[in-house]
């Protein structure tokens, strides 16, 4: 079978590299049949890639370990569910998995736009091509999912880290997010390339920038919630390459998504969306450099290769590339429209852009800095979270800050009056809550800031919707429900964005909870008792269980009470695996709105004895529940603005 | 076997490819044929937006009156032009169709005495708009059957 499996990839590159090459010949001779038979080729693609993509799984599920992949990702033990995502655990299967993906996102492409934009195709399938011949390269000659090795009796297994629910769905998520950035990439590019710099290539791909953007921030969160599970350090972020390689991309993309409703409007920014789009491509791009090529030291590193090289020049040639075509028609692309007044929304949107872009750059100088200290000094100095917060902190609250000023301020030219009166409720309204948070800003302004000006976000946007209401019900005398209901309708993108920033701001109190995480290590004798915050943890013994030949779980058993009263009985653990040296901590967290309980068993004597003392890490992290429920209501904002426009269809 | 499914994969998958290629498929016709005319029609939505966005602000007390009529009636002159441009464009292209419309006709219609003259000089049959007899190489007279 596998090898039917080289014969899809090798022939997906073939067929990639004629349909990069033959739309434009196409293009050049008027030979309308040489795009169709690209578009075929889009098709025949993803066929293969599904074969190859099958083949694969078929070997994980069928235990096939005469493919070193299988071999080194998966064994017997495994369970079915983590047996399918052994699919992506490693370089090979992911890269054929980035493959997979987009060569069905491409054929999307081209089923959209069978009747429409056919002067855009051909660039489109071409540069679509392009991208899609650097994974398949990339299989064909230097990680070849389909490797064969004499079979070992079982295989490696599977990463333990790995098996764990947030790690299924993280990096399917994530890629979907990155992948998906390369249609309005392409999209754009080809606008470039027909002179056709109008405002077609941004409609058509709108659906695809939230689409892609949606994916980026839950593969962000999935990543998160991954880590704070998994990682048993307690937290969820830690400013590691890899995580600011996805957060890089996901911030330039949230600056194009809000600059493109500018371009819609008033036909400006157009070389401005050009680079926010050619930027959000490339990190997409620098990220999988980051991860692959073993350059920066990551918990995420797929190891050290000589496949980061491979992205490395695909980046400078896609730099190269774009930035020749935006000079080339930096005259057209310039608008001759103006602002109105620099207290409009399209203002505050521009402003948005500058702390996005701002926040970027920052993100990427810290991330970089190891390499560019090295170039210069010689030795590499790392840059910790305490960067990051210090500098990401403050404008993250400016954003914050924005998001709730940008509803009071109408499009074009917002009178200062009008803007005055209806900043006062918002002002008012956040005035009195940050008054009563004053207790617990002290020592933490910037936590009280932040929950002021999320107070203040809440506000505008409630009184946003209930404004719109109110109007709508005037005008067409419906009753409340039915005109809400008919407003949102009628604007899925105005109120589907502004249930985004709900999300956002409910992530903003879930981070902002962090401030106040408390922390306590101690070792305890069967029957001693520890104290945090309201919780008193009574320890009543260690146990340890072999559910299967190839783990081992060592099980505390901790009794919990809070105020006084038993609430539960907690179980953290660790588990020892046949396959890997290194113990994983299973945390044991009660999470509730308030805050969550974070217990980790951090140690115990070995060789293993029952009822042995034992060292116990714990936690209480206040609210961060709210970042997983803000991850939901994102959702929510964006199935809202993503849907197809009704009216239309009528 | 497995041979065999390589073969299969890859005669199919050549077909597939090179089918419109062989069929010379023709070319299908392009729903925007007029590439100004689709972005006057985006330019048009974008100002129909901008109208509404300006009712919106208004209704709900972000715009003074003064702007909102300013910019309103500014919006609707642009919105008024873009329309004219729009109308321009789709009669040019209807002028155009009819005009190919009518060469395609004359192309294909049975030639009559009509669209014919004869040489001054040595008479032979000539068509109606050349400027020179292909036989002795006299200048024809310009009758324009048009006028």
């Amino acid at each position: 079978m596998n090898e039917i499996g080289e014969l899809c990839i090798l022939l997906s590159l073939g067929i990639s590299i004629y349909s990069a090459i033959v739309p434009i010949i196409g293009v050049k001779r008027g030979r309308e049949e040489y795009i169709v038979s690209a578009e075929n080729s889009i098709f025949v693609i993803a066929g293969l890639i599904v074969i190859s993509s099958s083949i694969l799984t078929y070997a994980f599920v069928n235990r096939d370990f005469s493919i070193e992949y299988v071999a080194n990702y998966s064994n017997r033990d495994l369970p079915l569910f983590y047996t399918l995502s052994a699919f992506w655990a490693g370089q090979k299967g992911s890269l054929l998995f980035w493959s997979l993906l987009l060569s069905l996102f491409a054929v999307v492409v081209v089923i959209q736009n069978k009747n429409k934009n056919r002067d855009f195709m051909p660039y489109v399938i071409s540069i679509i091509s392009v991208t899609q011949c650097l994974f398949l390269v990339l299989m064909t000659f230097a990680e070849r999912p389909f490797e064969l090795i004499y079979p070992p009796e079982d295989g490696s297994g599977l990463n333990p880290m790995l098996q764990n629910p947030g790690m299924v769905f993280h990096p399917p998520t994530l890629y979907m997010g990155y992948v998906g950035f390369t249609i309005p990439y392409a999209f754009a590019m080809a606008s470039l390339l027909t002179g056709h710099l109008g405002n077609v290539w941004i409609k058509t791909t709108r659906r695809w920038t939230i689409f892609s953007w949606f994916f980026l921030s839950m593969g962000n969160l999935f990543g998160a919630w991954w880590a704070y599970r998994v990682l048993g350090w307690g937290g969820y972020w830690a400013w590691d390459p890899v995580e600011n390689a996805s957060f890089m991309p996901w911030l330039t993309g949230t600056a194009y998504l809000h600059s493109v409703m500018i371009q819609e409007r008033r036909d400006m920014l157009k070389v401005w969306n050009m680079v926010l789009i050619v930027l959000t491509f490339s990190l997409t791009i620098f990220g999988t450099f980051l991860t692959r090529s073993g350059v920066i030291q990551s918990v995420h590193s797929f190891g050290q290769g000589p496949v980061g090289y491979y992205f490395l020049v695909f980046l400078i040639i896609i730099i190269l590339f774009s930035s020749y075509l935006i000079i080339n028609n930096i005259s057209i692309l310039k608008s001759n429209n103006e602002l109105d007044s620099i207290i409009s929304r399209e203002s505050s949107f521009l402003f948005n852009n500058l702390i996005l872009v701002g926040a970027a750059f920052a993100t990427f100088w810290g991330t970089m800095f190891p390499l560019i200290s090295e170039a210069i000094k010689g030795e590499k100095v790392t840059v910790g979270p305490p960067f990051f917060n210090q500098v990401n902190i403050p404008i993250g609250l400016a954003l914050l800050l924005l998001v709730g000023i940008c509803p009071l301020i109408a499009w074009k030219k917002a009178s200062i009056s009008n803007f005055k009166r209806n900043f006062l409720i918002p002002f008012i309204v956040s005035i009195i809550g940050g008054i009563a948070l004053m207790p617990i800003g002290v020592g933490h302004l910037m936590a009280w800031l932040s929950f002021t000006i999320s107070i203040f976000v809440i506000t505008t946007i409630v009184m946003e919707v209930y404004k719109g209401t109110r109007a709508r019900m005037e005008t067409t005398g419906e009753g409340f429900l039915k005109a809400l209901i008919t407003l949102i309708r009628r604007n899925k993108r105005r109120y589907g964005g502004y249930i985004i920033h709900i999300g956002v701001v409910l992530m903003y109190i879930g981070i902002t909870g962090t401030s106040y995480n408390v922390e306590k290590e101690a070792t305890l004798n069967k029957g001693e008792a520890m104290t945090i915050g309201d919780y008193k943890l009574i320890y009543r013994g260690l146990n340890l269980k072999e559910p299967v030949p190839t783990k081992a779980e060592a099980i505390a058993a901790i009794d919990v009470e809070k105020n006084g009263k038993n609430i539960v009985t907690a179980l953290p653990r660790k588990d020892f695996y046949k396959t890997s040296e290194q113990p994983i901590s299973r945390v044991y967290n009660l999470s509730g709105l308030k805050e969550d309980l974070y217990i980790i068993l951090a140690g115990f004597p070995i060789p293993f004895e029952k009822d042995s003392p034992a060292t116990f890490k714990v936690h209480v992290n206040p609210l961060v529940k709210w970042l997983w429920i803000g991850g939901l209501v994102i959702g929510v904002g964006t199935f809202i603005a993503m849907l197809p426009d009704w009216k239309g269809k009528r | 076997m497995i041979i065999v499914v390589e073969i299969l994969i890859f005669v199919s998958a050549m077909f597939f490819v090179g089918y419109p290629i062989f069929k010379r498929q023709e070319a299908r016709i392009k729903t925007q044929e007029n590439e100004a005319l689709g972005e006057l029609i985006h330019k048009k939505e974008a100002v129909y937006i901008s109208i509404k966005d300006l009712d919106f602000d208004y209704r709900t007390g972000k715009l003074s009156e003064d702007d909102y009529k300013e910019l309103k009636e500014r919006y609707e002159l642009e919105a008024l032009h873009i329309l004219k441009d729009i109308d321009d464009s789709e009669r040019e292209k209807t002028t155009a169709d009819k005009t190919i419309a009518r060469q395609v006709a004359s192309e294909s219609a049975e030639p009559t005495d009509k669209d014919f003259i004869f040489c001054p000089k040595c008479g032979t049959k000539a068509k109606m708009g050349d400027s020179f007899c292909f036989k002795c190489g006299a200048k024809l007279p310009n009758l324009n059957p048009a006028t």
